[in-house]
């Protein structure tokens, strides 16, 4: 049985500061598909991951009991790597905020394709079009799917009002929606 | 008839729907076959988004983040000798054919050489002769005061390859550690 995060914390804490192995090793690989699907770059995301992990180990002093390990962690690798797309795209930082949770009141775009869902085409088409959400969607789509956070444990994670959270992650669902459809829909027509 | 919208479909799929919208989404489900079939695709989505295989960090990252918060533990200075194995059996061999070379003239005197690579090896041939003598008349000096061995040229082989390697090491090790601050 997994030891809880808070205990390896506290023998950290206590001296042992190896024992910070076993929770890079506990969360390297849902850390690390948060930062690649932000950054879509494997050697910056590496590095992002890195950081992040150094400096949650200097802030684990600081670190609040009440909250999960794995919230207070994606906090600090989601600012590692908002900082990082922040850098590549010249300083700019692109805001949603003003995004209105009235525009999601909309009817859903024609009827979707006909697949089988259990099918290797339907489940790689989606694997691969996930990759693809852009970096502003992707962190909150995978922070829901692959975290399984809640909206608020989102909110916490982001810093984003929850109203962006959700219009984020709506679009995150609409966008793949329509790619996998668009997908399976052209590979019908050349079927055909 | 009106077909339920997204943000519908989506928070009947999370369970998030208001009780007082829930009825209305349920019986609208129960007589639209198009807003049905958005609901399995939507919740197909969603299953296959969550099975997405996790990607998978580089075996180095748990060692560099380690190497970072407590630093001097991972390497030991046998590991940094295995680490750096590859350079000392290259340097090795380079000193060893280089060491042949030098104190053998007989293997690369050949007539059939071209005449540039000729010249340099008797150059170097010459410059090691000259060390040789100078080191000759050093050694008579000293065995004039004390009593010593006489090395022979392939003792001072290995007793340079050996020095080599460990100024290799010593750089090698150098280099590593000033990369390390730097990355901190």
């Amino acid at each position: 049985m997994p030891k809880p995060d808070q205990e390896i914390i506290r023998r950290i804490l206590a001296g042992e500061k190896r024992a910070f192995g076993e929770l890079v090793d506990r969360h390297k690989d849902k850390a690390m598909t948060l930062a690649l699907r932000m950054l879509k770059n494997r050697e910056d995301a590496e590095e992002a991951l890195q950081d992040a992990f150094v400096r949650a180990f200097y802030a684990l002093p600081r670190f609040e009991w009440k909250a999960s390990f794995s919230t207070w962690f994606y906090r600090i690798v989601y600012n590692v790597c908002a900082t990082a797309l922040g850098k590549k795209w010249g300083g700019v930082h692109i805001s949603l905020d003003e995004e209105d949770e009235q525009n999601l009141d909309v009817p859903s775009e024609g009827a979707p394709p006909d697949v089988e869902y259990e099918s290797k085409e339907f489940q790689l088409s989606v694997m691969e079009e996930v990759k693809k959400l852009p970096e502003m969607y992707a962190a909150v789509f995978t922070l829901f799917f692959v975290q399984d956070m809640s909206y608020e444990q989102i909110v916490e994670v982001t810093g984003l009002p929850p109203g962006t959270v959700k219009v984020r992650l709506f679009r995150a669902r609409t966008m793949l929606r329509s790619a996998v459809a668009k997908r399976l829909g052209i590979r019908k027509e050349i079927a055909v | 008839m009106n077909h339920l919208t997204t943000k519908e479909i989506l928070q009947y799929v999370d369970g998030t729907i208001l009780n007082g919208e829930r009825t209305r989404v349920v019986d609208h489900l129960e007589v639209c076959a198009r807003c049905r079939k958005e609901l399995e695709f939507q919740r197909a989505l969603g299953r296959i988004a969550r099975q997405t295989p996790l990607e998978t960090a580089s075996t180095q990252l748990k060692e560099r983040v380690m190497e970072r918060v407590v630093p001097g533990k991972q390497h030991p200075w046998l590991q940094k000798v295995i680490n750096n194995l590859g350079n000392v059996l290259a340097m090795a061999v380079v000193l060893g054919i280089l060491g042949y070379a030098l104190s053998t003239p007989t293997a690369w005197k050949s007539p059939e050489q071209p005449a540039v690579i000729t010249d340099v090896l008797k150059t170097y041939s010459d410059l090691y002769g000259q060390a040789q003598q100078y080191l000759k008349t050093q050694s008579a000096k000293m065995q004039s005061t004390r009593v010593s061995t006489s090395s022979t040229g392939s003792e001072r082989l290995i007793l340079l390859t050996f020095l080599s390697l460990i100024i290799l090491i010593a750089i090698d090790g150098l280099v590593v550690r000033t990369i390390m601050r730097a990355r901190l």
